[in-house]
């Protein structure tokens, strides 16, 4: 351990934490994993033990005597309160996404980073990923022209193994699949084509949260674009992007492209250079993550998700949830007059 | 008894609360959609993991997660008065280890009705609990006779546990047999579209087998009416469609929403000859086929095989496509289909299914008619087309 080594506390010990945070913080240089927090204290225990963590305690507020930095992986409706909380006590925050759930959140969120002149970066780890950083780095090289359209799909059955109930709750998840994953999407798509307008939103919520929907945006340059997200079926997990030079058809997660041109029937399929194997290594994307939030805090140049750009994504899906028109399965028929 | 109209069943479990032990799965996914959907009716929803409760979570009611075994949660999501729906079932393990997870599910849920003094548990069985039928009609006097299936065997030994309780203890469990489920996110729809798009789907009894295909929504309909038919405590009830179709009529209508040309129809002795020497090889036989052309050991090794089935394979491996083609035509007795391409594996059914396809009897649903006014809504074309829709919208079909 060196003498300017950043003591990180990680307050949350559900599965992002014991999957990625942790395993990606404990390779990361200049810095060190000195405490963890979880209410189920058995459980920061355990994680404890498993990742050579000196202490582990129950309530948030003990620990950040002996720290200064946190990582925040919490149910989302805790964001807000905990994250000011830790901002005010002068610590760095890495908060998970989403920022928060409501924007009036992010913007208190984003004072106390202000005031205490503190780090405040969103864990928008796929920026990361080789195929986000490509595409943008080739729109702005003006490869395919003027962007008209685009399409994303990203959707498969729900696997994710989580340790609470938060998630299946619109009081604390702050929404469903869009509040998730499309946190993630509208994050990558703003990253491309910078600032997003909604211009329509549906999706399957039944006073619950959305397992699946779709969203119509229009970029700053005015192309309009679909985003269908889902929790219930298979999508192709891809994004189109129509230029008026050529097409790019990319799968962000497996670092595949196929780029048309216009004048073409024929595409040109390929793998993003610098990727991994097919599966993206998310602990090596979170340790990139956590190095560049280490990178901000000694006030090195670095690339992080700043929370004033997270706020924007909330604020178009909370837009999208106030505008939102219902739709029910396409297999939901009336029981009552069935076969009539 | 005159039959309650659907409506009337709803006004009825509209008094209750109800609780939907394995609220994750197909059929509770989909229990839960209709009753705080649109039936207005106040749901608990119990899941085994919380992975599975997206569908659930759609609407504003309680989500518990964990195992029904744990009286604690049992205790948290059922209060007195309650109905329980109970679609758990022991998904894992061999036979003697689903027959004993499912005896301690049942006496679980059994325990917590009684304690808590809910007012029905409905429970979801399934026709394997018959195991193979070789008579022409199947009703509820039938033995059940399992055999070797692990899933039949598991169900089986919940069903018999919970009927004993209801007999010796009053406890007022109603137990529900459906047969075929097919529909939206169902095995049977999901996995017979995936075999037809891979694959040739063979099918015992020259296809003509009796499939007692149902609809996911009639079953869900028998639940709702068992939930609160009178006097039906300590019964068990076949649940099926009208008119069952043949399992090539019922994989015919995959082949149709996908539009190819997957199916084999074969004699039963020819499939079970094709089994067994897909058993006694060291690989599956797909990866037979696959190396036929290239790997000449093992085109002896296939040879040295008697059954007629591996003449079939053999045939599609290495006849001229000319002569495949018009062999396959002969072989499927559906003049006019277009053949597939060669080279795509066989999709045998497994052992268990075998005996289910090759099966001659029609299950009769008098008794769900009379002691619950049972009335299936979809026959197998109304069915078919509401699974269509679900499987264009799942990406399971072309658009």
């Amino acid at each position: 351990m060196t003498v300017d080594s950043i003591q990180i506390g990680v307050v949350g010990c559900g599965a992002v934490t014991a999957r990625y945070h942790l395993p990606a913080l404990r390779r990361v240089a200049g810095a060190r994993v000195a405490a963890l927090a979880d209410p189920a204290l058995e459980r920061a225990r355990i994680l404890a033990a498993q990742f050579g963590v000196p202490r582990a305690v129950a309530d948030f507020q003990e620990m950040l005597d002996g720290v200064d930095a946190v990582v925040l992986a919490l149910p989302h409706h805790l964001h807000a309160t905990i994250g000011i909380a830790a901002l005010r006590a002068g610590k760095h925050v890495l908060m998970e996404k989403p920022l928060a759930n409501t924007v009036a959140d992010c913007d208190a969120l984003i004072a106390a980073a202000r005031e205490n002149g503190r780090v405040l970066a969103v864990a928008q780890v796929r920026r990361y990923l080789p195929a986000v950083r490509a595409v943008r780095d080739w729109l702005s090289a003006g490869l395919l022209g003027d962007i008209a359209a685009f399409e994303v799909e990203e959707g498969g059955v729900y696997r994710w193994p989580a340790a609470s109930d938060f998630f299946f709750r619109r009081e604390t998840a702050g929404g469903g699949v869009f509040m998730d994953t499309g946190a993630h999407v509208l994050d990558m798509l703003r990253c491309w084509l910078g600032d997003l307008t909604l211009v329509e939103y549906a999706d399957d919520a039944a006073g619950g949260v959305e397992a699946d929907g779709e969203m119509r945006v229009r970029s700053l340059c005015g192309a309009e674009g679909t985003i269908r997200l889902s929790r219930l079926r298979d999508l192709r997990n891809r994004c189109v992007l129509r230029g008026s030079r050529a097409t790019l058809d990319v799968e962000p997660l497996n670092h595949r492209a196929t780029l048309t041109p216009s004048r073409s029937k024929t595409g040109l399929a390929g793998t993003v250079e610098g990727a991994m194997d097919s599966a993206p290594d998310w602990v090596t994307l979170f340790e990139e993550q956590a190095e560049n939030w280490l990178k901000a805090i000694r006030r090195q140049p670095a690339e992080i998700a700043a929370a004033e750009e997270a706020r924007e994504t909330i604020r178009l899906i909370e837009e999208a949830y106030a505008r939102r028109r219902t739709v029910a399965g396409v297999w939901e028929r009336p029981l009552i007059g069935a076969g009539a | 008894m005159r039959a309650l109209a659907m409506s009337a069943v709803a006004e009825a479990l509209r008094g209750s609360r109800i609780v939907a032990l394995g609220a994750g799965g197909v059929i509770g996914g989909r229990v839960v959609e209709a009753l705080a959907g649109e039936l207005g009716v106040e749901t608990v929803a119990v899941v085994r993991t919380l992975s599975k409760a997206a569908r659930a979570a759609r609407f504003p009611i309680r989500i518990v997660s964990g195992d029904v075994r744990d009286a604690g949660i049992l205790d948290r999501a059922i209060s007195e008065g309650d109905i329980v729906v109970d679609l758990t079932y022991p998904a894992e393990g061999n036979r003697a280890e689903r027959v004993r997870a499912a005896r301690e599910m049942a006496d679980s849920i059994a325990a917590a009705v009684r304690r808590r003094r809910a007012r029905r548990l409905v429970h979801l069985s399934t026709i394997s609990v018959y195991g193979p039928v070789r008579a022409l009609t199947l009703d509820e006097s039938a033995p059940r006779r399992p055999g070797a299936d692990p899933y039949g065997a598991g169900k089986q030994a919940g069903e018999r546990e919970l009927l004993r309780l209801a007999r010796e203890d009053g406890l007022p469990a109603v137990i529900l047999q459906p047969t075929v489920v097919y529909g939206p996110f169902a095995g049977w729809t999901v996995g017979p579209l995936r075999q037809l798009r891979e694959g040739i789907v063979v099918l015992p009894a020259r296809g003509q087998g009796i499939c007692n295909a149902v609809y996911l929504d009639d079953v869900i309909q028998a639940i709702f009416r068992a939930a609160v038919a009178e006097a039906v405590e300590g019964e068990a009830f076949l649940i099926s469609g009208e008119q069952p179709p043949t399992w090539l009529d019922f994989y015919g209508a995959y082949e149709r929403m996908l539009g190819v040309s997957s199916l084999l129809a074969m004699d039963t002795a020819s499939v079970r000859a094709q089994l067994n020497a897909q058993a006694k090889s060291a690989r599956p036989f797909r990866r037979l086929i696959h190396r036929l052309r290239s790997d000449g050991d093992l085109r002896q090794t296939i040879l040295a095989l008697p059954a007629l089935a591996q003449a079939y394979a053999l045939a599609r491996a290495l006849l001229p496509r000319a002569r495949w083609e018009r062999a396959k035509d002969r072989w499927m007795k559906r003049g006019g289909a277009a053949p597939s391409a060669p080279g795509r594996p066989l999709r045998l059914p497994r052992p268990i299914q075998l005996e289910l396809m090759a099966s001659p009897a029609r299950v009769s649903i008098e008794k769900a008619r009379r002691r619950l006014g049972f009335e299936p809504a979809y026959d197998l074309d109304q069915g078919m087309r509401a699974t269509r829709e679900w499987a264009a919208w799942a990406g399971l079909i072309p658009e």
